[in-house]
Order: C-alpha cells, then structure tokens, then sequence
C-alpha cells in the first residue's frame, strides 16, 4: 500500500505545486519560531535568539529549494518556468533574438534540404519488400561489365533454383507510342519479362500479369492509366491497346508503387520474351536478382558463374572466363552521384558550424549582459544546477525555433532544388519530407542550441561563484577567458569560411568555363525531336524511304532553312560506339585500331548544325546503299591514326574484323563535337557514316534549322509527321541550345548551390567578426577612455581597433587556407578545366575575407574613435 | 556545505534517524530535529535544508505520512508519523545497520 501513499504524495507535488510550496514556506516558518522560542526560553534575548536561530536553521530559501529539487513534478514545473524565463528574454532583445535563430534557421535549413536528398537517395531502401535482397547481375570480364543477352539471362534463370530469383527489363529512352483516338500520344515505359514483378514483389491490382508460355504481345498498365483509358473497369483486361504500330492484350493493372528500378510513373510495361537465341550476343537485357534469403551475393556469384557457363558451354560451345557479377541495385541507382551529395551535405554541415559558433558567440556576448542577472539569482540561492538548466534551456528554445524555421527554408530550397534538376538526381522523386527529416532538422536544432548554450556555461566562474556574486558579474579574470574562447570561435568561423568560399568560387568558375566552351556546332536556331517507326511494319527500304520523305517535307515547310536525321545529336545523345580494323595494320583478327563513337547522319547534318568539314567532302545524295561505302572522321580521330598525314583515301572496316567484308572509304574530315558526357566528357575520337549506308535504322533525331522561332514550327512539324504515318508521334522535342543548356545544369546548380552556402557562410563570418570587435570595443571603453586622455588621436584609436581585428581574420585566414587545400582536393573530380589549388582563387577569396573583416571590425573601431575620455572616466 | 563533517556521518543513515524519531510518537518538523539532536546529544543537529527535503523524499516512499494539526496552544503545525511500510523499513535499515556497525567495530578494534 506504501507505493500508493507515495503517488499521491508525488500527484500533490505535481498537480499543486503552488499549495505545496505554500506548506513548505508554512512548515519553515514554524520550524524558525520554534526555534527563536526555545531560545527565548532558555534566557536569550529576542533580538540574538532570532540571530542564532536563524544561523541554526540555515536559510529558508535555500531549504525550500532543496526540498522542491527533490520533488518528481518539479523538472517539468522548472522547464516550463525556464522556457518562460527564455522567451521573455528573447522577446526584450527581439534584434539578438532575431541574428541567433535566422543564423539557426540558415545553417539548419540548408542542412535539412541536403539530408533530405541524403536520406531520400542513398538511405532510404529501395521502394520494394525486402529491397536489400535486389541486386544487379552484370557479366564481368576483367574490367568489362555489361548487361546480359537473351542467352545468359535463359541460362540464368534455369539456373537460379534455390540461389535467387531474376527478372529482366529494357526501356527505351523515348517512351513507346500509344495509339489514342485523336493521334498517338508518347508514354514512359519499359519491356519486362513475366518473371519481374514476382521479383519485385508487387503483384498486378486486377488480371493474371504476364505469362511466360505465349509469343502474343501483352501489357500490364499503370493504375493511372487503367483510370484515363478504362475508367477503372475490370473488362479492361483482356482488351487490347495499339503500341508501337501492334495490338497488345492487356494482361493485368498494377499499382502506384510499381515501376522499374530507378524509373516512377510510367504508364506500361510490355511482355518481354526472350526467344532461344542462336548465338550469344547482343547483350541489352538489364536482370535483376532477388537473393533467396539465407544466401550471400559472393556463394550467389559463384554459384550462377559456375552453372551458367556450364549450360552456355553446352548449349553454344562458348568457353570464356566471364563471370557474373552482383551489385546491390539501390547502389547501381545512385551511381556516381553519391560522391557529390556527400561532398554537398559535409560542406553545408560545415556552414552549419559556422552559425553554430556565431550563435554561441552571441550568447556569450549577452551572457556577458545577463552576468548581473544571474548573480542576483544566485545570490537569491538558486543552485548551479538551476543556473545551468537555464542557460541550456535558453540555448535549446532558441534551437528549436531555429529549427522550426530551418524546415521552413529547407522545404523552399528543395522545392527550388526540384524545379531545377528533375532529371540530375537519381531518385528525386522519392526525396520527400517525412518524420526522419523533421525529426533530423529538430534534433539540429536542439543540439545546435545546447552546443551553442554550453560555451556560455562553460565560462561562469562556478569556482568563485560567491566573490563573482559580490561583483556584480564581473571578473578580470573571467573576461580574459570570455576573450578568448569567442576569439577561438571567431577564427574558426573565418578559417571554415574561407574554405567554403573557396570551393564554391571553384566550382562556379568551372561551370563558367562549361558554359564559354565552344560546342564544335551551331546550335542557334536548330530544332530537334526523335521520329521512331515501327520495327515490323516497315522493312529496311522503307524505312529509309520514309525518312527521305520527311526531310524533303519538312524542308519544303516556310521558314526552314535546312534538315537533316542522324543516329545520334551533340553535346551528349550518342550511345553508340563500334570496333573498326584500319588497312594496314595487322588486320587479321578482330579489335586492332580501336573503338570510336559511331554516327550515321543523312547528307544534310553536317550544314544544318554548322559543324565544318575541314577536308575532303560530306556525304551526298549520291552516297546511296548500293554505292561504295563512305565514312567521314573527326579530327580527333585523325590524330588517333594519322598524325601528319591526310585520312582522306584511308580504308578501314567496322565491327568484329571479317575478311570478305567491303572496305569504307575515308572522304572527309569534320571538327569535334562532343557525343558522351556532354562537353564535360570532351571530344572523341567519332565516325560518321552516311545514313542511306545504314540498314537499321528505325528511330532518328531530326534536326530543323529555322529562320525564325524554332517553336512555332512544332505544329506544321507534327502535321506533316502525321501525314506520312498516323501512327508517329514527335518525341522529346527540344532545341539545340535547350539541350545544350541542359547538358551543363549539374555543373551550373551545383555552383548556384555553393555560391549560396559561400555567400551565407561569409555574412555569418561578418556578422561574428562585428560581435567580437562591438564587444571588444564596449570591454575596452576605459582603457580608451585613458589613452584618448593621455592625448592618443582618433586615427590611433581606430587603427588599433582594426588591428586586433585583423589578427583575428589572419589567424583564421592561414587556417582556412590550409582547410581549403583539403575540401578542394576532394572537388577535384567535379571541376572542369579549373585547378583545385587555382592561385587565383585561393588570393582573391583570401583577399575578400581580409575586406570583409576589416568592414566588419570598422563600425565599431569608429565607435572606439568616439569614445569621450571626460564621460566615460566619470561614469567608471 | 558539503565539507561539513556531520553531512557525511549522517549519509545514509539520516532515513533511519528519522524513522527512528518517529517511531515514538507523531511529531513536526522542528521536533523531528531536536529529538535527534537530544537522542544523541547534540551530535547530530539538523539543518531545514536536510531535513526537510530528507522528510519529503521519506513521504514520497509512503513510509510517513503528514498532516496539518492544531497544537496544545492553537497553532498549526505539519506532523508527521510512521505508516506501516515505515515501520518495516525502520526494522529492516536497524538490522542492517547494527550488522555494519558491529561489522566497522570488529575492524576498528582488530590489532594490526
């Protein structure tokens, strides 16, 4: 029963604790007059029984104190009394209160976003059940890695019993057709085998989903577009959509959750079947693997490795040493952006630090302030702990608004984030803000604010709390270590700032030199757009037939100056590359020359983008499929093989080496222009052949140089498009400078991103150096006072003002150049045609710090300028 | 406060002497105080800041419980007195502490 006694008694304390203080003062009262009585009647006179009484008793203050510290409710009465006490302090200093949680709220705000992006594309899994178990199943050979053929994925699949279930899928990179009834409309899409949502584990909403024994064409659809088409009916299944040009019976509807890995929304996803191959090659289908869960990646890889080619041994006569590899798929989607994001979340960490030792920095400055207020309080007999417990509580309600607001920043600046680079971040769309993000930017902001209320903490002189009291809150020697921990802070802030600054001018003088770059073509005026047809419906004439009617339509429209078609378009949509074999080199097995990008472009391509043929002729009418072969190279090529000599009349032979193969004849030579990786990626050795001369081509990108808006001709386009096959839509349509422009968007965010964190990152610098020095100047005024006394003029004051400023962004600028080393070396790979150690940067950052420290310090060196000897040395 | 030497000799064992003091009959706080300071002749004197606080955590363990009374000459006064647990607590630290003292005696007295 003594544990229910025990409750009500903590209940009291908890629920009233007004009463039970009350009590306490009563009980004390009486304890002291019983006392003072005894005295009394042992002979004392009232006067000295009341004194001695009262030294016995001890002090009823510090008595009740110790009797509520004891009590269970009295944390939460005191927190909320402490909160109480902080946010009336920060409503009488609204101008302090507003520089700590705005210097909070930005160095917290920009570190939410960039964890967001953190937590969203590399922690968060993958989203399907259990989507560690995933992997990408790539062959390997020595450093070669590809996708696998029709052949290993078949023998994998057999061979997967009881180590991992696998899937396959390819998507093109320009949707798939989807005949509508007012024209063809152009959806994102994938080919999957029937297998691949099982490994996925997501199972269709409606229908029986793909089936493995059939050579009829089928289709799982997306939620939304059972909705748009069908209107949720469940007669859908078993209905047929056109794609591509062909029937296809919808097989099932899956739900919102499902799409292949690293792709979201798209809208179909058609039956992929690979037939029994006769040979090995090509390898284009992308498998994914479900481990069983008892086995590792390594046994799976050695496992599969050792059957597969067993099977392939047996079924081809191929021996090889490839081998199979496995990489966990979430990796595989990230890619190389991991580097970036990381780099991007440690400096945004460091301008968080910054506002971190700015804040703390303040309320070293007010705590300086409030001395007077807390040695009335501790001379009242509030204890350490209390004394401690406010000044925390101070820091942390500081942080949370801090926080609060910082989620409100990061919220606008991922907005912004997401408006800009849709299509640069690998699993953008899953970046969301949901509990660890609130619950990430929160904890910052708590912890930030008691790191920040800590260092006022640390310096109340606990020692020589009681002489500390008799003064008033002012020590010499307290102020000496005041001094110098916000000095440590303030070259801290300096010293990371400088480093910042210095990435970011970096990285933005790198996406300059991007953007002054001459692409090698003329990309004013020129509009594109990919034209694909059906790979069954038209035969190799009449496809080429019908893209010579296109361009000779299109060239017929007003206002078009020049068209042309080709395989693949500058600054960076060309992925494919050949081997070739060169006359005269040991050309009697396969691979010696080299590989080199690989174009087929129609006559025209060349004039419309402006690329110059340097030497010899372009391709021609009269270069027709049953003419001799021709090829055109660039100049990189050229330097590849012929140093010094001419290419033209040169022979070589593309692909594997095959000896009653037909030479190709070299004719011209045209300037670089990038194909992979943009201009970034630089200019590569490239062969163009005539597209007459290439029998396989089904989907082209057309180029239309115009004399006017390029915009207004994508209706006349379209109608002309539509004209020759109802079934051909217009895809990614987009002029060359969009393009251009969009090929360097990563290199100019990211040095938008850093310019902005630089430039925040320098106002919280400025901003700690002015505290520092106001302060220093306030602390100084009766030194001053003196000097000016003692006839020291206006400009010495000032200068040495300045010059203890000065020391301070000196010591931090030598460390901060050293820092900068570090965090630009790590850059490095993110910079084009800029060094990382550019002395340029490195004087001229330094060089603005310097200015911004000595502005900064200025103001209130002319304070200390007007400091008047006669008014001061009174008051003191 | 905490160099005083009488804070350390009562370390522990201020519970049982106030259990102890209540143990012969209900008492207030200042009562509570002088019974300890005669039981043991002044050696042990209470200050308010330990004894109250002392009293309190006792009540939050339900081995006393208080009430306010009004005494012989009309004045209000919070008294306190042992519950049953009280009682069976006091029992329990009498044994253990004559084990230890007897224990500290036995070392004490040891010829090295």
């Amino acid at each position: 029963m003594s544990w229910i006694q025990g409750m009500a008694q903590r209940a009291r304390e908890l629920l009233r604790p007004h009463a039970s203080e009350l009590e306490i003062d009563e009980e004390l009262r009486d304890h002291f007059e019983r006392e003072v009585e005894r005295r009394i009647r042992a002979g004392a006179a009232p006067d000295a029984a009341r004194r001695e009484a009262r030294l016995h008793t001890g002090g009823h203050q510090s008595a009740k104190e110790a009797v509520r510290d004891g009590w269970t409710g009295r944390l939460l009465a005191d927190v909320l009394s402490d909160v109480r006490t902080a946010v009336r302090g920060m409503r009488r200093e609204p101008g302090f209160t507003a520089a700590v949680v705005l210097s909070l709220g930005l160095g917290i705000g920009g570190t939410t976003a960039i964890f967001s992006v953190v937590y969203g594309v590399l922690l968060r899994p993958l989203p399907y059940p259990d989507s560690d178990r995933l992997h990408l199943v790539e062959i390997w050979w020595n450093d070669f890695s590809a996708s696998l053929s029709p052949a290993d994925f078949l023998a994998l699949r057999e061979s997967g019993a009881g180590v991992a279930d696998v899937g396959g899928f390819t998507f093109p990179d320009a949707g798939f057709a989807l005949r509508g009834d007012d024209g063809p409309e152009v959806v994102d899409g994938a080919t999957i085998t029937a297998e691949l949502p099982r490994v996925l584990q997501i199972a269709p909403l409606v229908g029986p989903g793909l089936s493995v024994a059939t050579t009829a064409c089928e289709v799982l659809i997306s939620d939304r577009l059972w909705q748009r088409r069908f209107g949720r009916k469940p007669d859908a299944v078993g209905r047929s959509l056109v794609i591509e040009g062909e029937p296809c019976a919808v097989v099932g509807v899956m739900p919102e959750s499902f799409d292949i890995p690293g792709r979201y929304g798209s809208s179909i996803w058609i039956g992929l079947r690979p037939g029994e191959p006769k040979r090995r090659g090509p390898f284009f289908i992308n498998t994914i693997a479900r481990l069983r869960p008892s086995v590792t990646p390594r046994q799976a890889e050695a496992a599969l490795t050792t059957r597969v080619v067993a099977i392939l041994r047996d079924r081809y006569g191929i021996r090889n040493e490839w081998r199979y590899g496995l990489r966990p798929e979430k990796d595989v989607l990230v890619g190389n952006m991991r580097e970036t994001i990381w780099l991007t979340f440690g400096v945004v960490a460091l301008v968080l630090c910054i506002a971190v030792a700015n804040v703390a920095n303040l309320l070293i400055a007010r705590g300086a302030v409030r001395s007077r207020e807390l040695a009335v309080r501790a001379s009242l007999g509030a204890g350490r702990g209390r004394l401690a417990r406010q000044l925390l509580t101070d820091g942390v309600v500081l942080g949370v608004i801090g926080g609060a607001i910082g989620l409100g920043i990061a919220v606008a600046t991922l907005e912004v984030v997401r408006a800009n680079l849709p299509a640069l971040l690998p699993r953008m769309a899953e970046v969301r803000f949901d509990l660890p993000v609130v619950a990430f930017a929160l904890a910052l902001g708590i912890a930030a604010g008691l790191a920040a209320g800590l260092f006022p903490l640390a310096r109340l002189p606990w020692a020589q709390l009681g002489q500390w009291v008799r003064e008033g809150g002012r020590t010499s020697g307290e102020s000496v270590r005041l001094g110098r921990l916000r000095r440590f802070l303030v070259i801290a802030e300096v010293a990371l700032t400088l480093a910042v600054v210095c990435g970011a001018t970096l990285l933005v003088k790198s996406a300059l030199r991007l953007q002054a770059q001459d692409p090698g073509f003329a990309p004013h005026g020129v509009l594109s757009f990919r034209v694909g047809i059906s790979e069954t419906a038209y035969t190799n004439e009449r496809a080429h037939l019908f893209f010579e009617t296109l361009e000779d339509r299109l060239r017929a429209l007003p206002g078009v100056r020049s068209v042309a078609y080709a395989l693949g378009l500058p600054p960076n949509m060309l992925d494919v590359s050949n081997n070739y074999t060169l006359e005269g080199e040991t050309g009697d097995s396969a691979g010696h020359g080299g590989v080199a990008e690989w174009n087929a472009v129609s006559p025209g391509y060349f004039a419309t983008l402006g690329i110059p043929v340097l030497e010899g002729r372009s391709f021609s009418l009269a270069d027709t499929a049953t003419a001799p072969q021709v090829a055109l190279v660039n100049q990189s090529f050229v330097r590849r093989h012929f140093r010094g000599q001419s290419a033209i009349g040169k022979r070589l032979k593309g692909g594997d080496w095959d000896p009653k193969a037909p030479w190709t004849t070299i004719v011209g030579v045209v300037t670089d222009v990038p194909y992979t990786g943009g201009i970034w990626g630089g200019n590569h050795p490239t062969f163009y052949e005539p597209s007459a001369q290439n029998r396989w081509l089904r989907s082209v990108l057309v180029v239309v140089k115009t004399a006017g808006d390029p915009a207004q001709l994508v209706g006349p386009i379209r109608r002309e498009t539509s004209a020759l096959d109802a079934g051909v839509p217009l895809r990614d349509v987009a002029t060359m400078t969009e393009r251009l422009d969009r090929s360097a968007s990563l290199p100019r965010f990211r040095g938008l991103l850093f310019s902005l964190l630089g430039g925040l990152a320098l106002v919280l610098a400025a901003t700690g150096i002015y505290g520092v020095m106001a302060y220093h100047v306030n602390q100084r005024r009766r030194e001053t006072a003196i000097r000016r006394a003692l006839g020291a003029r206006s400009a010495q004051v000032v200068r040495a003002t300045l010059e203890s400023g000065m020391r301070l962004a000196g010591a931090g600028i030598v460390i901060g150049v050293l820092g900068a080393l570090v965090l630009t070396r790590s850059l490095s790979a993110l910079l084009y045609k800029v060094d990382p150690f550019d002395p340029a940067v490195l004087a001229g950052v330094t060089a603005l710090l310097a200015l911004v420290a000595m502005l900064a310090s200025l103001v209130p060196a002319m304070r200390a300028a007007r400091v008047d000897p006669a008014v001061i040395l009174r008051d003191e | 406060m905490s160099d005083d030497p009488q804070q350390d000799v009562l370390k522990g064992t201020l519970d049982m002497l106030i259990l102890k003091a209540l143990d012969l009959a209900p008492m207030h706080g200042w009562g509570i105080g002088e019974r300890i300071a005669q039981l043991s002749r002044d050696v042990f004197q209470l200050q308010t800041g330990t004894l109250y606080p002392a009293l309190h955590r006792l009540m939050r363990q339900g081995w006393i419980q208080s009430e306010w009374r009004t005494t012989e000459n009309g004045r209000r006064a919070r008294y306190y007195w042992l519950t049953a647990s009280g009682r069976r607590q006091l029992e329990a630290e009498r044994v253990s502490w004559e084990r230890a003292s007897l224990a500290v005696r036995r070392i004490m007295n040891a010829d090295a």
